[in-house]
């Protein structure tokens, strides 16, 4: 436990300090390389199981369409779990938050005005998640389990069970869901840009370091004068508003939102930080990491189809990847050498 | 390292035997092309009703030498419907079975499949819009859920007059289940009583205590309408244990053993039957026959409703356990 600030402190970034070189042999220390070396070796698997169709266009834009929105909320829940908390309603906070574009569409706003409001609702929900785990000290796992059934319930009740249609034609959505060749979608870049924009955030910024600091010792950053409720606090609501930016990405898409939207997202997220490297006890993890989880589930899930395999594998093979993973970073970290 | 490329390698070679296992037999007998289809439906895993649609689909594969894929989200999501639709494309098989569950979504993957030339049919749920923006696919083979909800009113209606109905939904948006509420309701409150939709989930025990706390609330309910073998199982042992049966009417959707025994009992006045063996086995045959010859028919194949009952119940059930009815 002792060694975790000393972990921080050498963190590269902090000031600015670390040299290139030492950024890099950095980085492949950390467990985004192992993740790398999956995706690769997943990627190879595939194009050889599903060839002659895996190595298209149209499966590539499947892959990265699967990967994408995932990406997203999983990117913005590794931040929260490397600062020691969870956030299991994303998936009903995405739904939640993104109902309200085709909710106030149906009463005449634009979708340009209705989306930010999208936002705003989300930004409220993580905001409420972070006080009430701030003042209660409630584990943020029942907290927010609590998040789950109560804003699905809200969905159900906003929607009665029928799917809420939008006009698909509102140029509005063009930002979030354009639909481009070979059915690759808009969702790639912002998955891009998240994903530059979060991993700056965690290791190039003093934020990034106090993240780090608050999930790896609580006490020991409190005494260090990190401000820690206030880092989670913001924390959740990142986490709730990239759900918001996945689901407004979505609502385009499907050009509506229906009562199920978002569903098992949250364990689909938390495993593709699991399988990027992330800790379940916070302190230690990746963007990157997670990114790359993604898009190995994404190649799974688009490969076991293509190579004609029936789709009740994809929950097996992902049950097998993330403990072998684990199993593999586990051994990695006790054979690097300690700093 | 080396551990993780271990089971990776171990994962492949396994998956790579499952491949293999269906897809190396060479047509035998008529001498005919292999053809390669894909069934893309919103079912969860393990639902009996699907489970029959899949024994007819993979009975005429098997008798017209197909390869069938069969893709499912194990739980009900749009999402991962048209992500799984997005891949079969991708893969450009021969030919496409899907569930059009909410049009406007699976639209961009199916019309994408049909500009590319793969023939695509819908099952079981079709696209309720008319010809211009309906999805250009061959045609529909399945129920009509509307009319079938109207039927299953009509059988209880024979039995005396129902004052308070439920209508309880496993799938909550479903189009296809809230389809079959409504007509359910346009017909009872056309004469004169009251229907609630039930949102009872696909626990058991949850399906069980959320109509126990119903019944408590409203003891006037006269009739209990279930929209498949997830709901009826659960709400058939209800009727039982609190000894219901007969005065609380059940009328539930699809065929299984459970509720085909609890007609025989005369717990069940009735279910309704979509004959889903069909919708599989027509699906592979009008496919095959699309690509051997250029086939196709005038209008959608309707395989229900039909009604089930104590009548007929007996000449079902043996078909039933085999898994054809």
């Amino acid at each position: 436990m002792a060694e975790r600030p000393l972990e921080v402190a050498a963190r590269p970034g902090r000031g600015g300090r670390g040299s290139i070189a030492r950024t890099w042999a950095a980085l492949l220390r950390r467990p985004a390389s192992g993740a790398a070396v999956g995706t690769v070796l997943m990627f190879v698997l595939f194009a050889f199981l599903a060839r002659p169709h895996f190595l298209t266009l149209p499966s590539m834009a499947s892959t990265l369409t699967i990967a994408a929105e995932l990406g997203i909320v999983a990117m913005g829940m590794t931040l929260l779990m490397i600062g020691g908390e969870f956030d299991l309603s994303v998936g009903s906070v995405l739904g939640v938050s993104s109902v309200t574009v085709p909710w106030l569409m149906e009463r005449g706003w634009p979708a340009a005005a209705a989306i930010p409001v999208a936002f705003l609702v989300a930004l409220g929900i993580g905001l409420v998640n972070g006080v009430i785990v701030n003042r209660t000290q409630i584990p943020s796992f029942i907290v927010t389990l609590g998040g789950l059934f109560w804003w699905r319930g809200v969905l159900f009740a906003v929607t009665r069970g029928f799917p809420i249609r939008v006009d698909q034609g509102d140029p509005g959505f063009a930002p979030f869901s354009t639909r481009l060749a070979f059915g690759f979608n808009v969702s790639l870049f912002w998955f891009i840009a998240v994903g530059f924009a979060l991993s700056f955030l965690l290791v190039r910024t003093r934020f990034g370091n106090w993240v780090f600091a608050t999930g790896g010792n609580v006490r020991t950053a409190q005494q260090l004068g990190i401000p820690t409720k206030r880092v989670k606090l913001v924390l959740f609501a990142l986490t709730a508003s990239m759900a918001a930016l996945a689901g407004v990405i979505q609502v385009g898409r499907f050009s509506g939102v229906d009562s199920l939207r978002g569903s098992g997202l949250e364990l689909e997220a938390i495993a593709a930080a699991v399988i990027g490297g992330t800790r379940l006890t916070g302190g230690y993890g990746s963007v990157a990491g997670t990114a790359l989880g993604c898009l190995m589930l994404g190649i799974i899930q688009n490969g076991l189809v293509l190579a004609g395999i029936a789709s009740y594998w994809y929950r097996a093979f992902i049950g097998l990847l993330i403990v072998a993973v684990v199993i593999v970073n586990q051994r990695a970290g006790r054979l690097s050498p300690p700093r | 390292m080396r551990r993780m490329l271990a089971v990776v390698a171990a994962v492949g070679l396994a998956l790579a035997s499952c491949t293999t296992g269906g897809g190396q037999e060479e047509a035998a007998g008529g001498g005919g092309p292999r053809y390669e289809f894909y069934v893309v439906e919103h079912g969860s895993s393990g639902d009996p009703y699907w489970e029959i649609v899949k024994k007819g689909a993979e009975d005429a594969a098997r008798l017209y030498k197909v390869k069938l894929t069969w893709l499912n989200p194990e739980q009900f999501s749009i999402q991962k419907l048209v992500d799984l639709m997005n891949s079969a494309v991708a893969a450009n098989p021969d030919g496409i079975l899907a569930t059009i569950t909410d049009p406007e979504a699976v639209a961009p993957p199916l019309t994408q499949a049909i500009d590319q030339g793969i023939p695509v049919i819908a099952i079981d749920t079709a696209d309720p819009r008319p010809f211009p923006d309906r999805i250009p696919y061959l045609f529909y083979i399945g129920s009509d859920e509307y009319q079938a909800g109207r039927r299953a009113a009509e059988r209880f209606l024979q039995e005396g007059p129902v004052p308070r109905a439920v209508c309880a939904i496993h799938e909550q948006g479903n189009i296809a289940l809230e389809l079959r509420c409504k007509g359910f309701r346009d017909v009872i409150e056309d004469n004169g009583g009251v229907v609630d939709n039930l949102d009872i989930g696909q626990d058991p025990s949850d399906i069980q205590q959320q109509e126990q706390a119903y019944l408590q609330a409203h003891p006037d309910t006269k009739a209990i309408l279930t929209l498949g073998p997830i709901g009826a199982i659960p709400t058939i042992q209800l009727l039982e244990q609190q000894g219901l049966a007969g005065q609380l009417w059940h009328g539930s959707f699809d065929l299984d053993p459970t509720t085909n025994q609890s007609i025989l009992d005369g717990t069940t006045l009735f279910t309704i039957d979509a004959q889903p063996y069909l919708i599989g086995y027509q699906g592979v045959v009008m496919l095959y026959l699309y690509n051997r010859y250029g086939f196709t028919v005038g209008g959608d194949i309707l395989t229900g409703p039909a009604i089930v009952d104590a009548s007929n119940v007996e000449q079902v059930m043996a078909l039933s356990e085999q898994r054809i009815r």
